[in-house]
């Protein structure tokens, strides 16, 4: 077989991981108070402003972050339930992980790189010949990937509403996040971290 | 300015006309008690109007001598002025009233005068009142000329109030020339903030989210302006509790005790900050920054290498056999023989050619190990493979049309092979982060307890130090147990103020980081927008303000360490020979700073004996008009009325000495240098004085005079040669 250059080099090559960053994930509406508001900082009215607790997450999507890899190591997918409000965050994943200009946190653009290559894997319904012989879209293949990523991310929310039910300060434990994921990803093994004072808030 | 001649008419002693030249360097007054030392003081001073309230007009001015000899309605003037120079034009300031004595004896006042005598050419130009006024202050600015006249030791230490420091600091730092620029910046960045809002708004696309990040960004603006000002609270408090347990430790120096737990106490705080410091437990930040979630990722990454393997396989397959299918004339042809060997072969430029040529060149298959010599089947296999490829190539260029006919008309599965590649080089690290992780956690973890344990042994010391301060001589035990739980009480307070302002303190830094990061999301909304621009300009031109804030801090600090080593300069040259420490400023968490003495060791010296404090303030004095001398390159002079009453015989000579060899215009009016005769009469010392540079005045009753009778008195200014 010949080597080749690219077959469309008279039009510009979007990268599937390119058009997967301008999407923007899906999300069961009632999880941005029973969640996202309460780990982050998206969304704030007025008077949650002045409070003075301090949110344990930065933007909403980190909270999604999270959600996507409990869902991802619990290898579980949990369907949209399309009769509820489902709304999408507002900032396309080309975003998530680039603000360095925040102190004390660091960028983490290339997480996205790991995200993408496991939707991928966890993704065996997309027919890539069919996409690379052209009878699949683009599109086509990136909502597939999108669907997994929503309902990975769905699961996780779940996970961690529980979690917050059960204690609404369970996460302010900088450990909690750790061991919540290192409890899914090795499940027998001791906690990392067994830290269990809460940070105080005087 | 320099004061050329002070001249004195009527004002209460100085009967008649006085006048005095004044040197550039020391003028020295003398002058024993009540010949007028203070009065001459007070003329000044209302000359110069830096006691505020002071009556503008007073009999009490008046000499009473002259009131006694004058006939009724009969007038004359109180007059006091100065002819000073000032950007080599030589003026005069004069204050004046005049007097009137009625027939019953009283007296009225009239004519109350501010003159301003300007000599312009051979013309006196002459102005009144408030434009005298202005004139004077731009030579001699009001709030200057409060930091030149003293009156006693006691006045010296106004350098410790408050305002006296910030007044110091603004006045002579440059740290004023940082404002306009941090207002400039500071309106611009409103400007483009408020643009980069109407932008915004008419974007419809994004209006949302804008209208969020602006919601977000003035909370998180609200909540660090609250915050900052309940920090300054609590600073401020901290300071207040700081000071009370100072001055329990001020009678307690001598202690040997306490200055070993002052030692300890120190070390523990540094190493317990140094333990802290190694600590970084910001697990939930550190799983996306540093991508400790990846921890499980390792088998989804091999499952994702296997994926892609076998598509990448199976589609060159699938390309081949297409081929063949298709008859596809060259191609085909060439691959026909390998596939129906059974198995597909690799792509013709795996390996790629110069490995190619290599096995070629040492006639060995290192793809499998096998020695290839020189016409053997696999020798000849090898060459077929490099000809194939390099006859690919030119079919490349040469035939379009060929290209066209592929099963696979996109590259998607290419995109994913690639993606691999990069994954691969990072599999080490995913293999590795769990123990990263749990190293790190063990790292923290021993931090933890080192610091646990340095705080534990902090309380004990500090427990320690309150007793020590509890210990008074003379107590019963109950007003020991009483005084000890003040302390305590104190101290507790002090210590929750300053915990309150550590944490404030955090919580302002976080909030901030918040705030930057909803401003930086905000210019990336429609990145190429106006609003966009606009966004980012706020966000530089907001750096920029804090930029030019934080160099009027270091400013600031640069000033106050230039002015301790200037005041060290001259508190040396004072104390020559003595004991004298070393002058410290300190600046507190309230922005007032302190001067204070200091031993080699860096310990405070609590109660310096007044002399030594009269240098330390006076040493500040000459330091301030230096600098304020380089910044308006202009002098003023000092005056100052009998500095050294602490001071000994010996002390007081070297003292003058010195101030006689700085070049600064200073007039101190002192009792120094009599000797007192047996009448109560007193004669200069001329011995002692003759070793001090300068120009020297005697002032005197003139004798003989009624003791009892004020209208007899009459102080008289005779130079001393």
């Amino acid at each position: 077989m010949a080597v080749k250059n690219s077959k469309f080099d008279s039009e510009r090559f979007v990268s599937l991981f390119e058009l997967w960053g301008r999407k923007n994930p899906s999300y069961e509406k009632h999880y941005d108070d029973e969640v996202i508001k309460k780990l982050c900082d998206f969304g704030k009215g007025t008077n949650e402003a002045s409070d003075s607790k301090a949110k344990i997450l930065g933007a909403g999507y980190e909270a999604l972050i999270m959600a996507f890899f409990i869902g991802l190591y619990s290898n579980k997918k949990l369907a949209l339930n399309e009769d509820l409000d489902i709304k999408d965050l507002g900032q396309p994943i080309q975003f998530w992980g680039n603000l360095d200009s925040k102190k004390g946190r660091r960028a983490y653009p290339k997480l996205r790189e790991y995200m993408f290559i496991a939707l991928v894997a966890k993704t065996p319904e997309i027919n890539w010949y069919e996409l690379d012989k052209g009878r699949w879209t683009p599109n086509e293949t990136v909502n597939a990937l999108m669907m997994t990523m929503e309902e990975y991310i769905n699961y996780g929310l779940m996970v961690i509403k529980e979690k917050l039910d059960e204690d609404e300060s369970h996460f302010l434990n900088q450990d909690a996040f750790l061991n919540l994921i290192q409890s899914i990803v090795h499940p027998r093994a001791k906690n990392y971290s067994s830290v269990d004072q809460p940070e105080s808030l005087d | 300015m320099i004061i050329k001649n002070i001249s004195i008419e009527n004002f209460r002693s100085y009967y008649g006309s006085n006048s005095m030249d004044v040197g550039e360097g020391l003028t020295l007054i003398i002058g024993a008690n009540g010949d007028g030392k203070t009065t001459l003081f007070e003329a000044l001073e209302w000359l110069f109007d830096t006691v505020d309230n002071k009556p503008k007009v007073d009999t009490k001015y008046i000499s009473k001598k002259k009131i006694a000899e004058m006939m009724p309605d009969e007038s004359a003037v109180v007059k006091v002025s100065m002819t000073y120079e000032s950007e080599r034009n030589e003026k005069i300031v004069e204050k004046s009233f005049k007097f009137t004595k009625a027939q019953d004896g009283s007296v009225s006042t009239s004519n109350y005068m501010h003159c301003l005598f300007v000599q312009n050419g051979s013309e006196k130009e002459v102005r009144e009142g408030d434009a005298a006024k202005r004139l004077f202050d731009i030579d001699f600015s009001a709030s200057i000329r409060k930091y030149c006249l003293f009156k006693g030791e006691q006045e010296l230490n106004i350098f410790n109030k408050e305002e006296a420091m910030s007044y110091l600091v603004e006045t002579f730092s440059k740290i004023r020339d940082f404002d306009p620029y941090i207002d400039f910046t500071g309106k611009t960045q409103k400007w483009s903030q408020d643009a980069a809002d109407n932008a915004m708004k008419a974007d419809r696309k994004n209006s949302k989210e804008a209208e969020r990040l602006r919601s977000l960004i003035k909370n998180e603006s609200d909540f660090i302006r609250d915050r900052s000002e309940e920090l300054k609270n609590s600073q401020k408090e901290a300071v207040n509790f700081a000071t009370l347990l100072d001055e329990l430790e001020k009678n307690k120096e001598s202690s040997e005790l306490l200055n070993s737990t002052n030692n300890r106490i120190a070390t523990l705080k540094e190493k317990i900050a140094k333990a802290y410091h190694g600590i970084s437990e910001n697990y939930t930040f550190r799983l996306l920054d540093e991508m400790w979630i990846l921890m499980g990722f390792e088998p989804i990454a091999r499952e994702y290498g296997d994926m892609v393997a076998t598509l990448d396989k199976e589609q060159r397959r699938m390309e081949r056999e297409y081929q063949r299918e298709q008859g596809a004339k060259k191609m085909a042809g060439k691959m026909q023989e390998e596939i129906n060997q059974g198995f597909v072969p690799l792509a013709l430029n795996i390996p790629d050619e110069n490995t190619m040529r290599e096995m070629l060149h040492d006639e060995v298959c290192k793809v499998c190990g096998t020695p290839a010599p020189k016409g053997s089947a696999a020798y000849n296999t090898m060459k077929k493979h490099l000809d194939d490829y390099l006859a690919s190539l030119k079919d490349t260029h040469n035939n379009e049309e060929e290209e066209e006919d592929t099963l696979f008309k996109r590259e998607f599965i290419r995109e994913l092979v690639n993606r691999y590649t990069v994954l691969h080089n990072g599999m080490n690290w995913l293999t590795r982060l769990p123990l990263i992780i749990q190293t790190e956690i063990e790292k923290n973890r021993s931090n933890h307890q080192i610091a646990d344990g340095l705080q534990a042994k902090l309380e004990q010391e500090e427990e320690q130090k309150r007793k020590i301060l509890a210990q008074t001589d003379g107590l019963t035990e109950e007003q020991l147990i009483s005084a000890f739980n003040n302390i305590s009480e104190w101290w507790k307070q002090k210590n929750n103020a300053e915990n309150k302002s550590d944490y404030l303190k955090r919580q302002i830094d976080e909030h901030r980081k918040k705030l930057e990061g909803y401003q930086e999301e905000y210019s990336q909304i429609s990145e190429e927008s106006v609003a966009a621009t606009y966004a980012r300009t706020s966000i530089a031109m907001q750096r920029i303000a804090e930029a030019f804030l934080s160099a009027k801090v270091r400013n600031k600090r640069e000033f106050l360490a230039q002015l301790e080593s200037t005041t060290n300069k001259y508190l040396e040259r004072l104390n020559r020979g003595d004991f004298r420490g070393q002058a410290h400023i300190v600046e507190k968490a309230d922005e007032s700073a302190e001067l204070m003495l200091i031993d080699t060791d860096g310990t405070r010296i609590y109660n310096p004996n007044t002399a030594l404090k009269t240098t330390m303030y006076m040493s500040l004095l000459f330091a301030v008009a230096e600098l304020t001398t380089i910044k308006h390159e202009d002098d003023y002079p000092l005056i100052f009325d009998a500095p050294t009453s602490s001071f000994t015989a010996a002390k007081e000579s070297d003292f003058f000495g010195v101030i006689g060899e700085i070049n600064k215009q200073t007039i101190i009016v002192t009792k120094s240098f009599l000797n007192e005769n047996a009448d109560g009469s007193s004669s200069i010392d001329t011995k002692r004085l003759k070793s001090i540079k300068g120009k020297k005045y005697r002032i005197e009753k003139k004798r003989p005079f009624d003791e009892k009778n004020l209208a007899t008195i009459e102080t008289r200014i005779e130079p001393i040669n």
